[in-house]
């Protein structure tokens, strides 16, 4: 890269080159800017009081201040927080874990078995992703209301836990671990289950981890699905409340400013995530460009 | 051999139960009127046609339209033009940016309407800075476009890392010896990066269609009524309510209907990018 920056420095239009660079950088710090800046309104905000979010919602706040937090975890909206985020971690950690160990099996079959059927099945599963969940969602209600299901954790922690992009990411990452390592582990006497389970899960650690911090994500900031199936604020997660929280009994009065430190609670372990594991994230959700 | 069976049956069990068998009932409850606990009767096309007659139906086939259409140019476009800066030598922070673009992707949806309403409000951001009284909240002609923006927002960082990795794909030395031999940048775009291109563009378009679509959150939560979960008004509400409504209103059938035509519009279009982009590949 070096190379040809030092040519292109000797030759003529050598001003009309850094121009275009200076105007190329400018813009792409105006768009990181524009890209950021919500994420300092919703931080500026929480921190504002009502009075001065109305009369300064765009600048830093001139007298920051902690209570709408005390507000957000206090009295019955803090009972509706305090309860909505408790539905959430409890939906959401064993939908993650369900979901990797489901699409680690399966991957692991279709990467490292011969069987019959296979290709078929393969086939038909990547196939159905074309099919959006949303054609079932009125059969499902229908379902889940004969089973008694709805307002319910569980039919919040079962259904789409069989992740068809999350097996192939798994079976494409598993289809590398060579086989003399699963032969020599069976040599030593472990059986099909033991292979996997202290072998081949290990080994696989880096994208099961992708899987699981894409699961979590999409999960945890999910709205359609619980909006239909769950109802009862007692087992609503965080994002179906979230709206409504500081709503006045009339419906007329929304302070922002706790809406707002409320969005900051929600986002917060998500953008932890994201800084811990960015390159998971940003390579994850583009995955299936990259794999074609 | 057993072990494979056991091992991907889990996973089929779940698919089955939640997708497979779900998907095949709704096929048929789509030719039935059935309100979840008295008797369905067969009523054929009809849910169909209803729909397709229906003006609040139209409406918001329009109005997801219009959410797929309007953000096309500036987020996809937009994204392409940003990978392509950063891929040149224009610009040598590469790193820097991807993430800082990326960012709005991971603010859930829920959060990212309700911290826009604070922004598109009569007393908000937009209007503070700029000093002017736009009602991109209230006005009903600017409900849809202020969607757009916070659509626009949260997905261009999608799109910026999905096109940066795919010029991962064009080699140096091929745009190298392009330019040595007298190749304009613009000629480089055309007969080098673009044909090269040609997938993963295919790729961010059938997913743009897919997720315009299925758009629920964003429009409810931005237009929706201050404060509740009551969501877009007709004239900004997308397809998805129509699902969700007939459910809320018990008509199955209806909602199931609903579900299908969203199908069959997310295959007709992705089928017509897949040929437009192979009738290209041609030329």
């Amino acid at each position: 890269m070096t190379a040809p920056a030092g040519r292109r420095a000797a030759a003529p239009g050598h001003g009309r080159w850094i121009g275009a660079k200076g105007a190329v950088n400018a813009l792409l710090v105006g768009v990181a800017a524009l890209a950021v800046y919500p994420y300092l309104v919703m931080l500026f905000g929480g921190l504002k009081s009502s009075a001065e979010l109305t009369t300064n919602p765009a600048g830093i706040p001139a007298h920051p201040t902690l209570h709408n937090f005390g507000d957000l975890f206090s009295g019955d909206t803090g009972r509706v927080m305090w309860r909505s985020v408790l539905n959430s971690v409890i939906v959401t950690v064993p939908y993650t874990a369900l979901t990797v160990v489901l699409c680690g099996m399966a991957g692991y079959a279709f990467a490292k078995y011969r069987f019959r059927g296979r290709n078929l099945i393969f086939g038909l599963l990547i196939a159905s992703m074309l099919v959006p969940t949303e054609v079932n969602i009125p059969t499902l209600y229908l379902l889940f209301t004969k089973i008694h299901w709805l307002n319910t954790y569980q039919v919040q922690i079962f259904p789409g836990t069989a992740s068809v992009l999350g097996m192939f990411m798994a079976r494409q990452y598993m289809r590398d671990i060579p086989d003399e390592v699963l032969d020599a582990a069976r040599t030593d006497g472990a059986g099909h289950w033991r292979t996997f389970w202290r072998i081949t899960m290990p080994m696989s650690a880096p994208v099961l981890g992708a899987i699981a911090v894409l699961t979590f994500v999409t999960k945890w900031s999910d709205y359609l699905w619980p909006t239909v199936m769950v109802n009862s604020p007692e087992r609503q997660p965080i994002m179906v409340t979230l709206p409504a929280l500081s709503t006045s009994a009339s419906g007329f009065i929304v302070r922002y400013e706790i809406l707002l430190a409320g969005c900051l609670i929600v986002t917060l372990p998500l953008l932890l995530l994201f800084l811990r594991f960015q390159k998971t994230v940003m390579n994850g959700t583009t995955a299936g460009a990259v794999r074609g | 051999m057993v072990a494979p069976y056991l091992f991907i049956a889990p996973f089929l069990v779940s698919f089955l139960a939640f997708f497979v068998l779900p998907s095949g009932y709704s096929v048929v409850l789509s030719f039935f009127r059935y309100n979840g606990y008295t008797v369905a009767h067969w009523v054929g096309l009809n849910n169909y046609r209803a729909l397709l007659e229906s003006p609040d139906f139209r409406q918001a086939a329009l109005n997801t339209t219009f959410y797929w259409l309007l953000p096309l140019l500036p987020m996809l476009g937009g994204a392409f033009a940003l990978a392509l800066a950063v891929r040149s030598r224009l610009s040598r922070g590469g790193r820097f940016y991807k993430p800082l673009i990326f960012i709005p992707q991971v603010m859930a949806p829920v959060a990212a309407a309700l911290v826009w309403r604070v922004i598109l409000s009569n007393a908000g951001v937009l209007n503070t800075v700029f000093g002017r009284h736009g009602g991109w909240l209230t006005a009903p002609a600017a409900l849809k476009w202020g969607v757009v923006m916070l659509l626009v927002w949260r997905g261009l960082g999608w799109y910026f890392v999905v096109f940066l990795a795919g010029l991962t794909g064009v080699p140096d030395d091929l745009l190298e010896a392009a330019s040595v031999d007298g190749a304009s940048a613009f000629r480089r775009l055309r007969h080098i990066i673009l044909p090269l291109m040609r997938p993963t563009i295919l790729f961010a378009l059938v997913i743009d269609t897919i997720a315009s679509l299925q758009l629920f959150t964003e429009p409810n939560l931005l237009v929706g009524g201050a404060g509740t979960t009551a969501g877009a008004p007709p004239s900004a509400a997308p397809l998805m309510n129509q699902v969700v409504t007939n459910i809320t209103g018990g008509q199955f059938g209806l909602a199931a209907a609903a579900g299908w035509l969203m199908f069959l519009a997310i295959g007709i279009f992705s089928i017509v990018q897949f040929r437009l982009f192979r009738e290209e590949a041609r030329t």
